[in-house]
């Protein structure tokens, strides 16, 4: 059992925790000029998750080091879950297919609104649970937490829900 | 005495056409409203508008093929095409012979519209206050060094979320500022300047430098790349990743590029505020590109 944690710049935070069958990599902050992640994929050596619930920022060369960071594994044949990817992150995997890349995902934050007090949240959705309305583009209604009302999904998903396909 | 150069309206349905010719007639250019670009043929010929307004299937045919082609030379009029559904033709955007795209549902994209042509018969292009509402004050910063840019761009995403504008919108900001600044630092030693202010429809995000180096290919390869999937968009050496102004684009309603070359590059990303996205439900982001062609 051990866990590590990598600081590879103030601004982005990576911890691994190696006790389960997959090895468990989360990132923390934001992923910019100042990323370099390829020596995190080195320590990697078995099937893979990634949370990046704590992405708050990712700019067009935090891209590039993540598709580096992916294509570091997909060569050497591990698989990655992506967890809980931020909506920084599903922006960019809209537009660059490479952004997954080999990755499955397993959840991801979307925009909601209440269609009744108007709150304007993110809510967590789970493929295995919402895989099949996800691939006809049609998300889920939630309820929403402050008024108990219908929350719908606040974006247009033929094109926020390209990741997917 | 020679006649002023009009405006002319290319639209198939008759209703949209009656519309536009309102709303441009409002600007006291003079406007002729056709059918299709064969009508409008002699027109053409007689005194070339200066912006042509068209439905894309217009400006596909060989008659707006050959059109666009002058506008991708700098000679010809600007080329303005009203988007109401389904998607922008790639090639005709690789081709870099558009230089506006409106394609805000209507009513909504009469205020752009009318801005796109006072621009073009003023002949006055630059800055963010021509898409906001009277009275609105900027916040100015000049980037005098590339590292200050990390602070500046997390201040502007706190300042848009502290405004009460949402994560969703402070994120964007933060993204547009982050990208333009870094591609101004780069094409200039000389001082870049961030402004932005929001009038309640608008956040307006402009960076500005004295450089002027942003070429046209550049931007619609850019343009090209946010809205068309594929593999390959990433430049995977080099100093940048060759996705930024794609990610820009993709990150507004309305990305705005007023260009003097040589003398200066300003680019503007317009965040719609009123709406969200899925009551616009517009999948493709307007544009415009505007050149200042000083006194001629």
């Amino acid at each position: 059992m051990s866990e590590v944690a990598h600081h590879t710049d103030a601004k982005l935070v990576v911890t691994r925790d190696d006790r389960a069958a997959q090895q468990v990599v989360t990132l923390r902050g934001q992923i910019d000029d100042d990323a370099h992640l390829e020596g995190v994929a080195t320590d990697l050596d078995r099937p893979v998750v990634v949370d990046l619930e704590g992405i708050t920022f990712m700019n067009s060369l935090g891209v590039r080091a993540w598709v580096l960071f992916l294509d570091a594994l997909r060569q050497r044949n591990i698989p990655v879950t992506l967890r809980r990817c931020a909506e920084t992150v599903v922006d960019h995997m809209n537009m660059i297919m490479e952004a997954r890349g080999h990755a499955g995902i397993e959840s991801f934050y979307a925009p909601y609104t209440c269609d009744a007090c108007g709150l304007e949240t993110r809510a967590l959705l789970e493929v295995s649970r919402h895989g099949e309305a996800l691939r006809r583009h049609q998300p889920p209604q939630l309820p929403c937490s402050a008024c108990g009302g219908t929350m719908s999904y606040d974006d247009i998903p033929n094109r926020s829900l390209l990741f997917l396909d | 005495m020679r006649p002023r150069r009009p405006i002319l309206i290319v639209h198939g349905d008759a209703k949209t056409r009656r519309l536009v010719h309102r709303i441009l007639g409002a600007t006291f250019a003079p406007v002729r409203a056709v059918a299709d670009l064969d009508e409008a043929a002699p027109d053409l010929a007689e005194v070339p508008p200066f912006l042509v307004v068209a439905e894309q299937a217009q400006l596909a045919s060989e008659r707006g093929q050959s059109l666009l082609a002058q506008g991708r030379d700098g000679q010809g009029p600007a080329c303005l095409v009203l988007l109401e559904d389904g998607d922008v033709d790639l090639g005709m955007l690789a081709s870099g012979s558009l230089t506006n795209l409106l394609t805000n549902p209507l009513p909504l994209f009469a205020e752009d519209l009318t801005i796109t042509a006072l621009k073009l018969l003023h002949r006055d292009i630059f800055g963010l206050e021509k898409y906001l509402s009277w009275g609105v004050e900027a916040e100015v910063h000049d980037l005098a060094d590339p590292g200050e840019r990390p602070d500046l761009v997390t201040a502007i995403g706190g300042h848009v979320e502290a405004a009460g504008l949402g994560s969703r919108v402070a994120h964007h900001a933060s993204l547009i500022a982050d990208e333009l600044l870094s591609n101004a630092a780069h094409s200039t030693s000389g001082s870049v300047r961030l402004r932005y202010a929001c009038d309640g429809r608008y956040l307006a995000i402009e960076v500005s430098d004295p450089a002027g180096d942003l070429r046209r290919e550049t931007i619609m390869r850019s343009l090209t790349k946010a809205i068309s999937r594929g593999i390959g968009k990433i430049e995977m050496r080099g100093r940048g990743a060759g996705i930024g102004l794609a990610a820009v684009y993709g990150a507004c309603n309305h990305l705005v590029f007023n260009l003097a070359p040589g003398r200066r590059t300003e680019v503007i990303g317009l965040i719609d505020v009123r709406f969200r996205p899925a009551e616009l439900g517009t999948t493709t982001p307007s544009f415009g590109l505007f050149w200042d062609r000083g006194s001629e």
